[in-house]
């Protein structure tokens, strides 16, 4: 057996790691509108089936600027953006002149923590709905394991916000945000498909 | 001139009817209800008080209807309301609501349609009844008459009866308070004879043409040749003598009862389990769907009781976003309702019910554009069900933009046409929904300033100076200081 065909049986299991070189990715991904850290993440951008776990030590920083060439993106494509029990009031008018066509967004009030990754979930897995932010106090693994079954169910991207640092986790990627000087400083903790952890400063 | 009467005259089927004497049993009879005080009964007022309420007539606020008491009083229709109160300082003046009036007025033509088949709304404030084919049944003129007045008062509306068989006769005849009851057609002309010219809707350069000419009253003109009356008066006049003589065929639209469904099923035994009664609420939402497609129709929203031994029925209600009729969807939410919440006791029955039926809109889909699934739209409203039946009511929030300076007033939470603005100075993506307080201290500034100044036509002026800021733990800012309240500085937003 040849190299090529060792590496195209490789290629064709989904299920075996390739360490650093992951320049093939079985999930769709969207670019985050940042050439810099498309360029960090695998697949090059954020992907479109995954739960995204985002660490941000107040509100404020940037933590939503991160996202929104990407839910720009998303509504051009016709597909809905929920946000689930926001801690703030969304500001419309800001979010139009990011470019988001406010026909496809959606805002959910939930009363109890529990209806949140319930909520979640019935978004995630209609289809129609391409990016879902929520903003959980905690969330348990085998939780965090069922929105990422139904991110990838509905070819979703998950994104929470957590208070508190969950355990393993099964999220697709995980970044921890800090201001800086000139922009955001963003640190990718761990990111599925790569093993390369990067550090980098977007200027927002 | 000759040719000109032969066309005004009535049609030669009616002037048949004039010669031989009309099948008295088929020709029609029509009965009018006429609510005077129906602008006053649909606004829940008390009647025996003196109320009055106001409409804009000529870009002036006029009194539109008025109640007995503050008639007597001397308030009429028409008064400015400044001189009614002059008149009866006690008189309460309300706005007049055309749709809490319609909305009355299908009310009573409901109960109107269980004394005849045929109910017309054609007329203002009046109900039409076609009477004859139901005299039998109630007994005679006076009993029907007797039963559709006590069952329209139990309402609070008061009507006016008259009876003749002439629509538009009965209309008049309510309007000048004359409850007569006139059966024959012969008959009607001369009930009619003494009633005044100026009864009849002509305009008033007409109207007083005929009063020099000398003519008071309808017998008058009935003296005339109609010939003559066509050349000096227009057809117009001769074709409200001949509708009012019964003599011209008048087509009225009958009133039909909104659809509605109620259909239910007894347990053989009390049952206590969700699954053991549930097959018994999905037969009845099959029933309900076959009910919905006979009719090419879609349900809004349907509420199903549980009934129990010796306690109040549990009731459960679903509001659908867009019309459905899929009982796979309705049973999944009940399912669901009912999985969350304990029954109080077993369920000896179960009924359905919905009267919010609306038509059926098919969905519209590109004919090229294969990317979305057909019945992806239906799916998603599927799920926005799901959400709103567990989280409430109003737990679903559409963000949207409104055009207005204030940034509080800027967006509202209905789906809007308006997008973006452009040329607005950049805006926070969160926005407190109340300004904190703040000290600047050591929040740099990093913008010129906004001014928004708006506001001062209505109640809630404002004058504030925007910029943008950054604190020390790097969040940016939206802070004002506001210029009306000593400068004093607040927290708006934050840059998310």
């Amino acid at each position: 057996m040849n190299a090529n065909a060792l590496d195209q049986l490789l290629r064709s299991q989904t299920g075996i790691w390739r360490g650093l070189h992951s320049e093939h990715q079985a999930w769709p991904v969207i670019p985050s509108g940042f050439a810099e850290l498309d360029a960090s993440l695998p697949g090059g951008g954020w992907p479109l089936s995954g739960v995204l776990e985002i660490f941000s030590p107040c509100l404020g920083i940037g933590e939503l600027s991160l996202l929104l060439p990407a839910m720009s993106y998303i509504t051009q494509t016709k597909r809905w953006i929920a946000w689930i029990a926001p801690p703030q009031q969304a500001y419309a008018p800001a979010l139009a002149q990011a470019g988001i066509d406010l026909a496809y967004l959606l805002v959910v009030d939930c009363r109890q923590e529990a209806d949140i990754p319930w909520s979640l979930e019935k978004l995630l897995r209609s289809g129609r709905c391409g990016m879902a932010l929520a903003w959980p106090r905690r969330l348990s693994d085998h939780q965090i394991r069922r929105l990422q079954l139904a991110a990838e169910a509905g070819s979703a991207l998950a994104v929470l916000y957590p208070k508190q640092p969950s355990g393993a986790g099964y999220t697709a990627l995980r970044l921890e945000i800090k201001p800086a000087e000139t922009g955001l400083a963003l640190h990718i903790l761990k990111a599925r498909g790569s093993l390369q952890r990067a550090s980098l400063i977007l200027p927002l | 001139m000759a040719a000109t009467a032969r066309a005004l005259s009535p049609t030669p089927t009616d002037r048949v009817d004039t010669f031989v004497k009309p099948n008295a049993a088929n020709s029609p009879l029509w009965l009018c209800a006429y609510f005077p005080d129906l602008a006053l009964a649909a606004l829940h007022l008390d009647l025996n008080q003196a109320v009055a309420c106001s409409a804009l007539i000529k870009g002036q606020t006029r009194l539109y209807t008025v109640s007995e008491s503050a008639q007597q009083a001397g308030v009429e229709p028409g008064m400015a309301p400044a001189a009614a109160l002059a008149l009866c300082p006690g008189l309460s003046i309300r706005n007049r609501d055309p749709l809490a009036e319609r909305q009355a007025l299908q009310q009573l033509a409901e109960i109107a349609l269980d004394f005849s088949p045929w109910v017309s709304l054609d007329q203002p404030d009046c109900l039409l009844l076609e009477i004859r084919s139901c005299l039998t049944l109630f007994g005679g003129i006076e009993r029907l008459q007797d039963k559709l007045r006590t069952a329209l008062q139990t309402i609070r509306h008061r009507p006016l009866i008259a009876i003749s068989p002439s629509p538009t006769a009965s209309v008049l005849l309510t309007r000048l308070s004359l409850e007569t009851i006139v059966t024959d057609r012969q008959a009607l002309r001369s009930a009619l004879g003494p009633l005044p010219v100026a009864a009849l809707e002509l305009d008033d350069k007409i109207l007083h043409r005929l009063f020099r000419t000398g003519i008071r009253q309808l017998t008058d003109l009935w003296r005339l040749p109609r010939d003559g009356l066509a050349k000096r008066y227009g057809a117009v006049l001769l074709q409200q003598l001949d509708r009012l003589a019964g003599q011209q065929t008048q087509i009225l639209q009958a009133f039909h009862r909104p659809p509605r469904f109620q259909a239910s099923r007894e347990m053989p035994i009390e049952l206590e389990r969700i699954e053991h009664f549930f097959p018994a609420i999905e037969q009845l939402a099959g029933e309900f769907a076959a009910f919905l497609k006979n009719r090419d129709a879609t349900t809004l929203g349907i509420s199903l009781q549980l009934h129990h031994y010796d306690r109040p029925a549990t009731r459960l209600t679903l509001d659908f976003r867009a019309g459905s009729r899929a009982p796979k969807h309705w049973c999944g939410l009940l399912y669901e309702k009912l999985e969350r919440s304990p029954l109080p006791a077993p369920v000896l029955a179960v009924s359905l019910q919905s009267d919010a039926i609306a038509p059926f809109q098919p969905e519209r889909f590109s004919l090229f554009d294969d990317s979305e699934q057909p019945n992806s739209e239906t799916e998603w409203q599927a799920v926005l069900d799901q959400l709103q039946a567990r989280l409430g009511h109003h737990a679903l929030k559409f963000p949207g933009t409104q055009a207005d300076h204030r940034p509080e007033r800027a967006m509202a939470n209905t789906p809007s046409l308006l997008n973006a603005n452009p040329g607005l100075p950049l805006r926070p993506l969160w926005l407190l929904p109340n300004p904190d307080p703040l000290r600047l201290g050591d929040i740099c500034l990093l913008s010129a300033a906004e001014r928004i100044e708006s506001g001062w036509w209505d109640d809630q002026p404002m004058r504030r100076d925007y910029y943008i800021g950054k604190d020390a733990r790097g969040r940016k800012l939206w802070v004002y200081r506001d210029l009306n309240a000593k400068q004093q500085w607040f927290l708006h937003g934050l840059f998310g």
